[in-house]
């Protein structure tokens, strides 16, 4: 036998506690992530889960991809330029994208007028590329990388949605800042390179009979 | 002022006055209750709810009333014109009719009929009217199914309804609602074994009569668009809410007003704790809306003639046997009786039928 209406009442007592929880935890979790100036959201969390998100944030996961941009070895406001760029025009992150979004102009001596290896134009259509990050994993000089950049809404997109070179180069220092972990993994890796490079240079220098 | 003025001057301010402060302030404590209602139901669901218009988006509900009347009246090509144009301004009028009995005060109520209960029970259901029309004048189905659903509905909870309210004007000895708030003097009716049993009894079948979930089939959304106002848009629809809302208000009156002991309650005025159980009962309304989901229709059927009608009879024999044997016995077989009918009721009706399992056959076996 079973007396009917008492889950009712505990699913009533429920209710009452998601209400109650979403006052008093809730105003204990705004003021302490208004101290710590984020948002945080766990399923283990009780009270109210929503974002107000333009006012609140949260911080994105590192390897959240948008859009590649390209590093040049540098400070945070500084301007790019062409001893600093890293980008080699080599072509490869053109040749391996999927939607063919990329395009890039090989850079030219000013004094010669011959080719060097570095881009002097270099465009990504935003509505184009899908965010596949193939550009960043096949790219040999860590020139170009997926970026957190997702507000991206413009008015019109056949202006503002071709990102020329001046709007794609961002700084090491701002790229260490968002991927500090990436960052750090491609710090050891280019150590290690040469270092063994330096290595095998020394043995190549015993080796070769003294000039 | 009598001096002065004539007679009829007189009784047509006592008339008006009233009349223009229901007038004036239901609508704005509709706009209230559509924020509030939203509010608790997200703060239920560890939401915010509505925070951008004004400080905790109390200008919201001015917001919606400016979009609701800019809106586009669309009118479906073959609908019933007359129908359809009249519905939502008839659902509202019997709506409004309610709080003329509603006291908030001693003094304080527009018209102090000797047949309040009554006059409240009769008005209240007129509203299926105005949804019958709505329905049948749209010309379309979803709407003709909403429609019909609510005449089902409404005649299925209107029996145990009025059973249920019987009761208080059998201990009070009135059907005027001023004179059943001066017979709790001694002690509110929700106290004693029946009008405790009334009080459940009235909360599930009003939230039937005035529509509200768990008992919202006549616009389930899920199932029928938006019922019989499918086919209403603009101020038309905001004024199916409207009546909606106002006849919330006043069930949660007059369940105030039979069983929580009306404006009686000690140091605050009267009107305002009136008020403070209105609201209070409105709260649990809005609650019930978050917490559970909707009946299936034959479930819905099931429950009022099945459970809530035998349990009212049984609380009409109670409140009797309360008044033929008085003090600690009649209040113990009140109870007995309304508790074993709720028992041997839900037994027999409401048990699931076993399952019957499933036998899967293997095909090409022999």
């Amino acid at each position: 036998m079973r007396i009917y209406g008492l889950e009712l009442l505990r699913g009533l007592t429920i209710t009452l506690g998601h209400f109650i929880n979403s006052y008093t935890i809730g105003f204990r979790r705004t003021f302490r992530n208004r101290m710590r100036g984020q948002v945080r959201q766990h399923p283990a969390d009780k009270g109210v889960f929503t974002v107000q998100y333009p006012d609140e944030r949260l911080r994105v996961p590192e390897r959240f991809r948008v859009l590649p941009v390209l590093i040049f070895d540098g400070k945070k406001g500084e301007q790019w330029k062409q001893e600093t760029e890293r980008c080699t025009a080599c072509g490869i992150c053109a040749k391996v994208c999927p939607p063919q979004c990329i395009w890039i102009v090989q850079g030219k001596d000013p004094a010669t007028a011959k080719p060097v290896a570095k881009a002097s134009e270099f465009f990504i259509d935003a509505d184009v590329c899908m965010n596949c990050g193939f550009c960043a994993e096949y790219c040999p000089f860590d020139a170009i990388k997926m970026d957190h950049n997702f507000e991206l809404g413009a008015e019109e997109r056949h202006v503002s949605h071709i990102f020329d070179i001046n709007k794609l180069h961002v700084s090491t220092e701002y790229y260490a800042e968002t991927h500090p972990k990436a960052w750090g993994e491609e710090q050891v890796r280019r150590k290690a390179e040469a270092d063994k490079k330096a290595a095998t240079a020394a043995a190549a220098k015993k080796e070769a009979p003294p000039a | 002022m009598g001096m002065i003025l004539p007679e009829w001057i007189n009784t047509l301010i006592r008339l008006v006055i009233p009349i223009g402060i229901i007038l004036a302030l239901a609508p704005v404590g509709m706009m209230y209750l559509t924020w509030l209602e939203r509010k608790v139901i997200a703060r239920i669901q560890d939401r915010v709810g509505p925070n951008r218009v004004g400080l905790y988006g109390l200008l919201q509900p001015i917001a919606d009333g400016i979009k609701m009347l800019t809106k586009e009246d669309v009118v479906p090509a073959g609908a019933d014109p007359i129908c359809h144009f009249l519905a939502p301004v008839i659902i509202v009028v019997p709506a409004l009719f309610l709080f003329t009995v509603l006291p908030f005060g001693p003094r304080l109520v527009a018209a102090s009929l000797t047949t309040g209960l009554l006059f409240f029970v009769a008005i209240g259901s007129l509203g299926t009217l105005a949804i019958f029309m709505a329905g049948w004048g749209s010309r379309n189905k979803f709407s003709l199914l909403g429609a019909a659903r609510t005449a089902a509905q409404l005649i299925a909870y209107e029996v145990p309804l009025v059973l249920s309210l019987v009761v208080v004007p059998m201990i009070a000895g009135s059907l005027n609602l001023v004179e059943i708030v001066r017979a709790q003097q001694g002690r509110w009716f929700i106290l004693t074994p029946w009008g405790f049993t009334g009080f459940f009894l009235l909360l599930t079948a009003g939230l039937a009569e005035v529509n509200r979930t768990p008992f919202d089939l006549p616009e389930a959304e899920s199932e029928i668009v938006a019922g019989f106002h499918t086919e209403y848009s603009g101020m038309k629809f905001a004024l199916f809410y409207m009546a909606e809302f106002l006849s919330t208000l006043a069930m949660s009156g007059l369940i105030s007003v039979l069983f929580l002991g009306g404006w009686m309650g000690p140091l605050l005025p009267d009107w305002l704790w009136m008020s403070l159980k209105t609201f209070l009962l409105i709260f649990v309304m809005i609650w019930i809306r978050g917490t559970f989901p909707r009946f299936r229709i034959d479930q819905l059927m099931g429950f009022a003639w099945k459970v809530l009608l035998p349990v009212s009879l049984a609380n009409i024999l109670g409140a009797a046997s309360c008044v033929l044997i008085a003090g600690f016995w009649g209040n113990l077989l009140a109870a007995l009786l309304v508790f074993g009918t709720f028992l041997v009721t839900t037994q027999l009706w409401l048990q699931p039928k076993p399952q019957l399992t499933t036998r899967w056959v293997q095909v090409g076996s022999s």
